[in-house]
């Protein structure tokens, strides 16, 4: 922790410690509200996972949407496209998938609720044009991703997916295992120069729209376990995804600080809370 | 002979018709310090004019037998009769009236009434240093927090919230140079010292044209000159901090000097017992205030000043200790530093040009600066070799000024008081740098390099007496701020009217424009010394205001009584965005602000004062709204600003029975500040993305500062015990801060119970709080 830090949290923690009161804020117990999250891209049908939110004072388990939900996705001109079935366990499934270029909008009707629903549009993937790697030493590589921006604004953000063979030991029987898993790993730009932005959050392509750009990453190195396949998946995001993410981040990180000013996660469902957004991946194998 | 009597009917009628000006400065009899806003009327025809802010009048009537009547609030008057022939220079010196320092005697002349700024609120210093202090120490800004229309932010704070505004859009100017960060202690007193003053002005709306670069206030402190007769002196010793003032002659009224210096001591105290239970810790905190002045009559024409204001807080720590590893032993030595202050020096040279021209010159150079660095260094040895290590990080901010300033007094008649200036200030800001050095990694450093920047301004405005009933000050401030290459100008109008409906009651109205260039990024109302001031760039505006207010004085008996109401437009607001943290150190400010955003506030205020006799004080009352709107926060919905404080209340008062023994009170009420609290939880968005696991469940905000905290009231009293002696006088103030210990909120959190069920806590800070201080003056 920096010197600023230390110095200022210490005190104030001794500013605060002198007196605390449990305090009855009259919070009003509103009726909770359905949360929809639904991502949606190209390459796989439509799902949807509806929840209810809980009172903040309370800690019970979040409870699915196990009802009589009606979920479904109409295209811009208001006509049916498909129906999400119930899968169990509030998730719901379509065998459908979303077309490129084309708008959507998801309607979930449950019995005695407002009509719940969002508008977003399907977008499409964009390439990587090349990918070189340089092991900067034996557990990090360096990635160089090129690739071509359209005219359009866009959203980006850049991970690696591999398949290993890894051996750990299970939780319950303490055995060692060995297995195939499927990793993910986030890659970390490592300057600001191209977007202003230095962490794994999304990139924005104000600075370089249009441009044949190379972004600069690091990430561990995953030819230290046996691996199978690897790939850069170059993640396109629509501007609903790329603004949830960012806020959901903002959240998770500054919770418990008390100097931060408390973020609200973005939210475009109507009547309700969650996540309606589109996004497309591209992948570029490198093994 | 006919015509020599012709002659002399005709030499007569010219010498009646001629126009004379009587100018000189008022003074207080037993000191030499100037009386500011001090009254002197010409009783025959009723013209009169009032001292600036040097003392200094200037009333120019016909060649007649004038009366002229010379008072001020706490003073006797005086009246001196004579035949106006010529230019005079008549200087004079007004009896303290007052019995002691609470029993204030007002004069009539200065009825609120009368006045013709609105929106304006003058506390004599005797009055300011009656009231009960927290800790036992008076502090001017926490008197002005008292007043309708001021609030105080959060529990202990001595920043200033006025008439929906930031901290950051107050001038608070000491003795005519801005003061950066006026706090002590994280806010829990001010850099003020009371007994270095002379004069507080808070003006909230209605702003004349001298006064311009912040949007809600100007808080005008004059420091004492120095006593031009004999030294005198003053001090007191309270639980946290003691301080002294001498002032006094050099040359005998000539040349005056005052000293007056303030420090905390409970470091001093407490080291030896830290250091014993420690094993060797030596810990502390401390905050000083040192006041100078020189004070040089140079002729009756020429006068120059120069002062100075040092202050600083200082936090340190250090420790030294060993371990041993094996056969390596490892000695090592930990220290923190944690510094702010200012320091604001000013040299001033006023000269009378003509008994109607007076002009007044001030240069000055300020600094704020905030600087805290943790070092660390241990040295291993083993048998066979001694490996050292060094390790350190600071941080390092603050504002530096150099500024020059020229201001004329120009009373070409009676009906007219006009004023005219110019100034230039060249900013230099540093935002933030961090540094990290260390003997085995690489140096790093990040942040903001310094910033230049250059303000000016100029000024004219005009009191004007149209007729008995009617006057306006009406006055423009141009102000131009270049920074980076970029040019920013705002022309300001103002305009500030009283028309007196009765012998005892006026309606007063006023409209100004005010631009600030500088913005401050602050955290909640903390007053923690990581408070940035921060320049105008391409992509932060500088703010501006527009604000309309209207009123009603009446003056009957010895009450004063006040309405006013207020409407507050502003634009190019600043505020941290979500997530933003200034205790983020890494991230550059302009990153951290939303900009562009919009404020409205508006209210009403009630005062009513009594001024007068054993028991003085005030009744303040305030109806406000204060909200906000920017594009980026909240959706892009207006919410509510966080000190929207609905209902604020004080009720003060001081009273006297007798020459021994006095009595002070203040009781405080405000509806709880705004407070953002989520409402719900929900399950995100499930699985991985990309990398990213998020195990936490959603907060919901329905909206920013979506509740309010309860309510803040607390009762200080404190009881005074005076005693004449040889030497001088003593006096003994046992005071009660927060009398029933209510719990005030500080601040709220989400957390849990033993149980693990969740639960609001409020943090409060304190609690009944008794002091007692030991003063004395010679």
């Amino acid at each position: 922790m920096k010197a600023g830090h230390r110095i200022i949290i210490s005190i104030s923690l001794l500013v605060f410690a002198a007196c605390e009161m449990v305090v009855d804020v009259n919070i009003p117990i509103e009726k909770p509200k359905l949360v929809v999250n639904a991502f949606f891209n190209p390459d796989s049908v439509w799902t949807a996972s509806l929840s209810w939110s809980r009172h903040i004072l309370d800690r019970k388990p979040f409870i699915e949407e196990a009802g009589k939900a009606q979920v479904s996705i109409l295209d811009e001109k208001g006509v049916l496209v498909t129906t999400l079935k119930n899968k169990g366990r509030g998730n719901f499934v379509s065998d459908q998938k979303p077309e490129v270029g084309k708008q959507y909008t998801i309607n979930v009707k449950v019995p005695d609720q407002e009509l719940v629903f969002s508008t977003a549009k399907a977008i499409g993937a964009v390439p990587i044009s090349n990918v070189t790697i340089d092991t900067l030493n034996e557990g990090e590589l360096a990635i160089n991703v090129t690739i071509k921006d359209p005219i359009e604004t866009n959203y980006y953000q850049l991970h690696l997916t591999t398949e290993e063979i890894r051996k750990y030991q299970r939780w319950d029987t303490k055995e060692w295992v060995i297995d195939t898993l499927t990793m993910s790993y986030p890659l970390y730009q490592t300057t600001s120069d191209l977007t202003g932005e230095t962490s794994q959050a999304f990139i924005s392509d104000t600075k370089f729209n249009g441009k044949e750009i190379t972004i600069e990453v690091t990430t561990y190195n995953p030819w230290r376990n046996q691996l199978l396949t690897a790939s850069v998946v170059l993640t396109n995001a629509s501007e609903a995804f790329y603004k949830y993410h960012n806020s959901r981040t903002l959240q998770s990180n500054t919770q418990g600080d008390p100097f931060a000013q408390p973020v609200q996660v973005y939210n475009n469902i109507v009547n309700g809370v969650g996540i309606f957004a589109g996004y497309a991946d591209s992948y570029y194998i490198i093994k | 002979m006919r015509f020599i009597v012709i002659f002399f009917v005709l030499t007569s009628v010219v010498s009646w018709a001629q126009k004379f000006t009587i100018s000189g400065f008022l003074k207080d009899a037993a000191t030499g310090e100037t009386l500011i806003g001090a009254t002197a009327i010409n009783v025959k025809t009723k013209a009169g004019t009032t001292t600036n802010v040097h003392g200094f009048y200037s009333l120019t009537q016909n060649s007649d037998s004038i009366v002229l009547s010379f008072s001020y609030v706490g003073y006797q008057p005086q009246r001196i009769a004579f035949f106006l022939a010529y230019d005079t220079s008549l200087s004079i010196s007004l009896v303290s009236n007052v019995l002691d320092e609470v029993v204030i005697e007002s004069s009539k002349a200065d009825p609120i009434h009368e006045i013709n700024q609105m929106s304006t609120i003058n506390i004599p210093i005797e009055q300011i240093k009656a009231m009960p202090a927290f800790l036992g120490e008076v502090d001017v800004l926490k008197v002005l927090q008292l007043l309708p229309g001021v609030q105080s932010g959060n529990e202990g704070s001595s920043g200033l919230y006025v008439r929906g505004g930031g901290p950051d859009q107050n001038l608070i100017l000491l003795d005519g140079v801005p003061v950066y960060n006026a706090s002590h202690l994280f806010g829990f007193f001010s850099v003020f010292n009371a007994d270095a003053i002379n004069h507080v002005d808070l003006i909230k709306g209605g702003f004349p044209a001298r006064y311009g670069g912040r949007l809600s206030s100007v808080i005008d402190i004059n420091m004492k000159e120095g006593n031009m007769k004999e030294i005198k002196g003053e001090g007191s010793v309270g639980i946290i901090a003691a301080k002294a003032t001498v002032e006094g002659p050099i040359v005998k009224d000539k040349t005056s000097f005052l000293i007056s210096a303030r420090r905390t001591y409970i470091d001093l105290l407490a080291r030896p017992i830290i250091k014993a239970t420690s094993e060797g810790t030596v810990a502390g905190y401390f905050f000083y205030d040192l006041n100078m002045k020189v004070n040089h009559v140079i002729n009756p024409k020429n006068r120059i000043y120069a002062s100075a204001y040092l202050g600083d807080d200082k936090a340190y720590a250090r420790y030294e200790d060993f371990y041993v590893n094996g056969n390596e032993r490892t000695d090592y030595d930990e220290e923190f530093g944690l510094k702010w202050g200012n320091i604001i020096t000013a040299f001033r040279w006023n000269r009378i040009i003509t008994p109607k021209l007076f002009a007044n010159l001030t240069t000055t150079y300020s600094r704020y600066r905030f600087d805290v660095f943790s070092e660390y260094k241990e040295e291993i040895t083993t048998a066979t070799s001694t490996e050292k290590n060094y390790y350190k990080d600071q941080y390092r901010s603050g504002i530096k000024d150099w500024a020059a300033k020229i201001d004329f007094d120009w009373l070409p008649q009676p009906n007219h008081y006009v004023r005219f200036g110019a100034n230039a200030i060249d900013h230099t800001f540093s935002p933030g740098v961090y540094s990290f050095r260390s003997d085995v990694e690489p140096d790093t450093l990040f942040g903001t390099p310094n910033i230049k920047a250059n303000e000016f301004a100029v000024y004219v405005e005009d009191d004007i007496k149209l007729s008995d009933r009617l006057k306006i000050n009406t006055g423009s401030h141009f102000s131009a701020f270049i920074v980076e290459g970029r040019w920013y100008t705002s022309w300001q109008p103002r305009i500030s009217t009283r028309f007196l409906l009765g012998d005892n009651i006026s309606l007063k109205a006023s409209y100004a424009r005010m631009t600030q260039f500088i913005h401050l990024l602050t955290n909640a109302g903390l007053g923690l010394p990581t408070d940035l001031w921060v320049p105008s760039t391409s992509q932060v505006k500088p703010q501006q205001a527009n604000q309309v207010a209207i009123g009603l004085a009446k003056t009957w008996h010895q009450f004063e009584f006040s309405i006013e109401g207020y409407y507050k437009k502003m634009s190019n607001l600043i505020e941290y965005k979500d997530g933003a943290s200034y205790v983020n150190l890494e991230e550059d400010w302009q990153d951290k602000v939303a900009v562009n955003g919009k404020g409205e506030s508006y209210g009403a205020e009630v005062l009513l004062q009594k001024k007068k006799g054993s028991l003085s004080g005030w009744v303040g009352y305030t109806l406000s709204w204060a909200n906000r709107q920017f594009e980026e926060l909240n959706y892009g919905k207006w919410f509510p600003y966080k000190y929207d404080r609905r209902h604020d209340m004080s009720v003060v008062l001081a009273h006297t029975w007798n020459k021994r023994m006095d009595f002070s009170m203040a009781w405080v009420f405000g509806t709880g500040n705004a407070i953002t609290l989520p409402t719900a939880e929900y399950d995100g968005a499930a699985t991985a993305m990309q990398g990213n696991y998020y195990n936490q469940p959603i907060r919901y905000y329905e909206s920013r500062n979506n509740f309010r905290m309860r309510s803040y009231h607390r009762l200080d009293f404190s009881f005074s015990f005076w005693k004449d002696k040889k030497w001088g006088q003593r006096k003994w103030t046992l005071g009660v801060y927060n009398a029933y210990s209510r719990q005030n909120p500080f601040f709220m959190d989400l957390t849990y119970d033993r149980d693990r069920n969740r639960k609001f806590v409020q943090y409060s800070l304190f609690p009944f709080i008794p002091s007692i201080t030991y003063s004395f003056k010679f």
